[in-house]
């Protein structure tokens, strides 16, 4: 995948975690137990872990290991 | 005194000695020069790193700051600050890789030495120097504060304030000394695990006296419902200030000296790259039990004076004794794993950015490692003075310091991926970019100027046009250096 394709998906996932106007706020909880608009947060940072590891994997040079 | 409060007091003295002992056995296997002082022989590894850069980041502030912002003004805290420190991956590909390479291949040691070299200036190396002192001068002292807090809460002021903060500092220093960056990376990886791990239960620990995690939020969104809205019972997480957040922690963690000198510090790439991994996920697992620690805290105390008190208030009135301990030893995890850093790449900046190229250029390895642990002494006493008036909510403490260090970032993007950055452009977005930082927390300039966002939004964005302008007006490097950096060998 070319590099502007990373860059548009990294700048999606930036300007979802700028959401106040649609899930971003809604605070009802989930599993009884964590407000909905704080667990989307979380789910947003485990994304981007998963992001940055095919990122690695497909993007970032092996030959600049070592 | 009973056998808990013994077997107690053994666990702390235990976890103080062993990173005296890990800084044994660093200055045993260390070969006494001054790469492997400040940058422990460039060999730190995938694991290593990782929890070295989160341990140095994450400080006090996850124990005591957080809880206490959150208990105060809502869990909304979690959102700018959580998520532009989660993306503080995205600069580790881009200026923590780039400075891997250059620092590898030219052998720097600090922020200093490669502006210096990259603009052929000394003038930008004591502007980086000045720069960053400044910011990270007064942040040593907010550990030492959480860890007076922290001692003086846990044992109801048996320990006073003072003599908590000294603890701290001494331990500091005294392992900081012998074992250079080598012993402050390995004492983290063990410290930021027992951070990792004792927040969460002391999340536990709160949510079981409410009768479960379940029962506890049930409770909070029944009573504190505002604590658990995205902008807070007093509207400080609005939009603009996560964006505002978002930005100060994005921009400034990787120019924070600790984590700059830390890319120079990797084994080799595999380690920035893993680092670039697994970095949200440690953020996200350290930063999101300071929400419910301070969300449950708020049904439990009510009232609280000092809202930083809530995570010592908690461990003192709940957890049995011997827990109370290793939850201490936590707490005391994070604010040493970042005062170590501090001390350490202060004291490698001073000696490397002042001493040897303003005072004594012909000083010798062993002259450099004398003083720069001298520097250490010195700045863990400067810390431990700062620290004796603290003020109430030390995450905000904080927050100038990372605004500073954010403008930072500007300057070394540029020299990194900018052939046509000049020494002036640096020197003179660093000095306009800091006072308009500075003139905002001093409220020289109004907020209101800001539209609502911090002062760091302005403060990048004129860093920026002032390095572009006086960069295009005056002189470039050499074409040797230029080349140097931007031929496909650098």
């Amino acid at each position: 995948m070319k590099g502007y394709w990373w860059f548009a998906i990294y700048l999606v996932l930036i300007l979802l975690m700028q959401d106040y106007w649609v899930v971003g706020s809604n605070s009802t909880l989930i599993w009884g137990i964590i407000p909905a608009w704080f667990l989307y947060q979380i789910i947003l940072c485990v994304a981007l872990f998963v992001l940055n590891y095919f990122f690695m994997v497909t993007f970032w040079k092996e030959s600049e290991d070592e | 005194m009973s056998n808990e409060l013994i077997i107690g007091i053994t666990v702390l003295i235990f976890f103080l000695a062993l990173a005296v002992i890990i800084s044994y056995y660093a200055n045993k296997v260390s070969s006494n020069t001054v790469d492997d002082y400040f940058l422990a022989g460039r060999s730190l590894g995938i694991v290593v790193l990782a929890f070295t850069q989160m341990a140095t980041i994450l400080s006090g502030l996850v124990f005591v700051g957080g809880p206490g912002i959150v208990y105060a003004t809502g869990a909304g805290f979690f959102s700018g600050l959580t998520m532009g420190t989660c993306l503080a991956a995205l600069m580790f590909y881009i200026v923590g890789r780039r400075l891997w390479e250059i620092g590898n291949k030219y052998r720097f040691i600090t922020p200093g030495e490669f502006f210096r070299d990259r603009f052929e200036s000394p003038g930008t190396q004591i502007v980086m120097l000045i720069a960053m002192l400044a910011f990270v001068i007064p942040y040593i002292a907010l550990q030492p504060i959480a860890g007076g807090m922290a001692l003086s809460g846990l044992t109801k002021g048996a320990i006073p304030y003072a003599v908590g903060s000294l603890i701290i500092v001494v331990t500091i220093i005294v392992y900081v000394y012998f074992g250079g960056l080598r012993a402050v990376a390995w004492t983290d990886v063990i410290q930021g695990s027992a951070m990792l791990v004792f927040l969460w239960v002391l999340v536990f620990v709160a949510a079981g006296q409410l009768g479960g995690m379940s029962a506890a939020s049930e409770a909070v969104k029944a009573t504190v419902p505002d604590i658990f809205e995205r902008t807070g019972p007093v509207g400080a997480w609005g939009w603009k200030a996560a964006f505002s957040w978002m930005c100060i922690t994005f921009f400034s963690i990787s120019c924070q000296p600790p984590v700059f000198i830390r890319f120079f510090a990797a084994q080799n790439m595999k380690a920035i790259k893993w680092l670039f991994v697994l970095w949200p996920l440690l953020i996200v697992a350290c930063w999101a039990p300071t929400v419910f620690i301070g969300a449950y805290g708020k049904i439990l105390y009510p009232d609280m004076a000092v809202p930083d008190e809530i995570s010592a208030t908690l461990i003192i009135d709940y957890a049995p004794l011997w827990l109370a301990i290793l939850i201490f030893v936590g707490l005391l995890s994070a604010i040493k794993s970042t005062a170590d850093s501090q001390f350490h790449v202060l004291s490698s900046m001073l000696t490397r950015d002042f001493y040897v190229p303003f005072v004594n250029q012909k000083a010798s390895t062993e002259k450099q490692l004398k003083v720069g642990k001298w520097f250490i002494v010195l700045l863990g006493i400067a810390g431990y003075l700062v620290a004796f008036k603290p003020p109430e909510l030390i995450g905000f403490f904080a927050n100038s310091a990372f605004t500073g260090i954010a403008v930072l970032c500007v300057p070394t993007l540029a020299a990194l991926y900018w052939k046509r950055a000049t020494a002036a452009g640096v020197i003179w977005s660093v000095i306009l970019g800091e006072t308009l930082a500075l003139g905002s927390f001093a409220g020289i300039f109004p907020k209101s100027w800001w539209m609502g966002f911090d002062a760091v939004i302005p403060a990048l964005i004129l860093t920026t046009v002032v390095l572009v302008v006086v960069s295009y007006f005056t002189k470039l490097p050499s074409e040797e250096t230029i080349n140097k950096y931007f031929s496909n060998a650098a």
